[in-house]
């Protein structure tokens, strides 16, 4: 009993020890291979309880090796876009100006229900007054209601210095007109950490030193 | 950062730790079947004292050896060895077929411990 109960209390510490280490984003919403992980620690981490057979070194060696490889992924996540999308996918659009998509919908095997479900657990009840609704990568639905914006929403242009041709493209922006804005701000595409744009003219720019730049679009 | 560089120093510190356990064991474990092999050597040789001898020590070695596995390997996997190595300088004494046998069993379970510590690919699936 009493070694149990040993074996617990350094199960226990490694095991926050493992989740502070995944850091904050670990206790919000949960991305897919955060997802992963979480359920295998907890698999895992029963084991050596369970089996006193076990050596602890055992049980805690896959524990520690999971989350470490999961935060070296969250760093090549941050630093490679593309290796982004293949493991967290892309936030997809299920209401367009009140219209919903059937086709991301059967691709994202989201049914009527759920939709209604995150829609009224952001208040509101009619998908007709829905401009834009969002599935995010984390499985959440951004909702925005047709009155707040008449426009687009915004998209992202530049991520950590990188440009997002498909959304500056989107928004207008073809690689010398976003030049040119950023020149203006003395400011090149490595210099940004995020800019985002709308198809109205508006943007957000958050150099990686400095204040943030915000351009007002037509109509706003 | 500080957590991608505790992450790279915990992986380094684990990959360390499992290549010396592997090494370790292994290394042990060929000890253990080398004097396995020269005791069924003697024994063929008709030399009993010497072999129940190396038997002895073979039991003696596996003690020292247990001490420090039971912390790196599954407890099941060390039980069978346990009851192999008990007791082996008396059987090596008794009846030459048994000992011949029993000493056939636990190199081969000696073997399989070894082997299962190291990462091939046999023993990664």
């Amino acid at each position: 009993m009493s070694v149990l109960m040993i074996r617990s209390v350094i199960l226990y510490i490694i095991v926050i020890f493992a989740v502070r280490l995944m850091g904050k984003r670990q206790l919000g919403e949960l991305q897919p291979s955060e997802l992963v992980i979480t359920i295998l620690i907890s698999n895992v981490a029963t084991l050596p309880l369970e089996d006193p057979d076990i050596p602890v070194l055992t049980g805690v060696t896959p524990i520690l090796s999971l989350v470490c490889f999961e935060v070296l992924m969250s760093w090549l996540i941050l630093r490679f876009p593309w290796l982004r999308k293949k493991v967290s996918g892309s936030p997809r659009t299920v209401i367009s100006g009140g219209r919903i998509d059937p086709d991301v919908m059967r691709e994202l095997r989201f049914s009527v229900d759920d939709l209604m479900t995150a829609l009224r657990s952001k208040d509101v009840f009619d998908p007709g007054e829905v401009q834009y609704a969002i599935v995010e990568t984390n499985g959440s639905v951004s909702v925005m209601p047709k009155d707040s914006s008449s426009g687009d929403p915004p998209e992202v242009v530049i991520s950590d210095g990188e440009v997002i041709p498909a959304a500056a493209e989107k928004c207008g922006f073809s690689g010398d007109s976003l030049r040119r804005l950023l020149m203006r701000f003395s400011l090149g595409t490595g210099d940004v950490f995020l800019m985002t744009a709308d198809s109205s003219g508006g943007a957000y720019i958050a150099p990686r030193r400095g204040e943030p730049v915000i351009i007002k679009g037509e109509g706003q | 950062m500080t957590r991608i560089r505790v992450s790279i120093m915990i992986l380094c510190i684990l990959a360390v730790t499992a290549l010396w356990s592997g090494l370790w064991v292994y290394g042990r474990c060929s000890s253990l079947v080398r004097g396995i092999e020269r005791t069924e050597t003697l024994l063929y040789a008709g030399m009993t004292a010497e072999a129940a001898e190396a038997a002895y020590s073979l039991g003696e070695e596996w003690k020292e050896i247990r001490r420090s596995a039971s912390v790196l390997v599954r407890g099941c996997r060390l039980y069978d060895l346990d009851r192999g190595y008990a007791g082996i300088a008396s059987r090596v004494s008794g009846d030459r077929h048994e000992a011949l046998a029993s000493l056939e069993e636990l190199r081969r379970m000696t073997a399989l411990l070894a082997e299962g510590e190291i990462p091939r690919l046999r023993s990664v699936f």
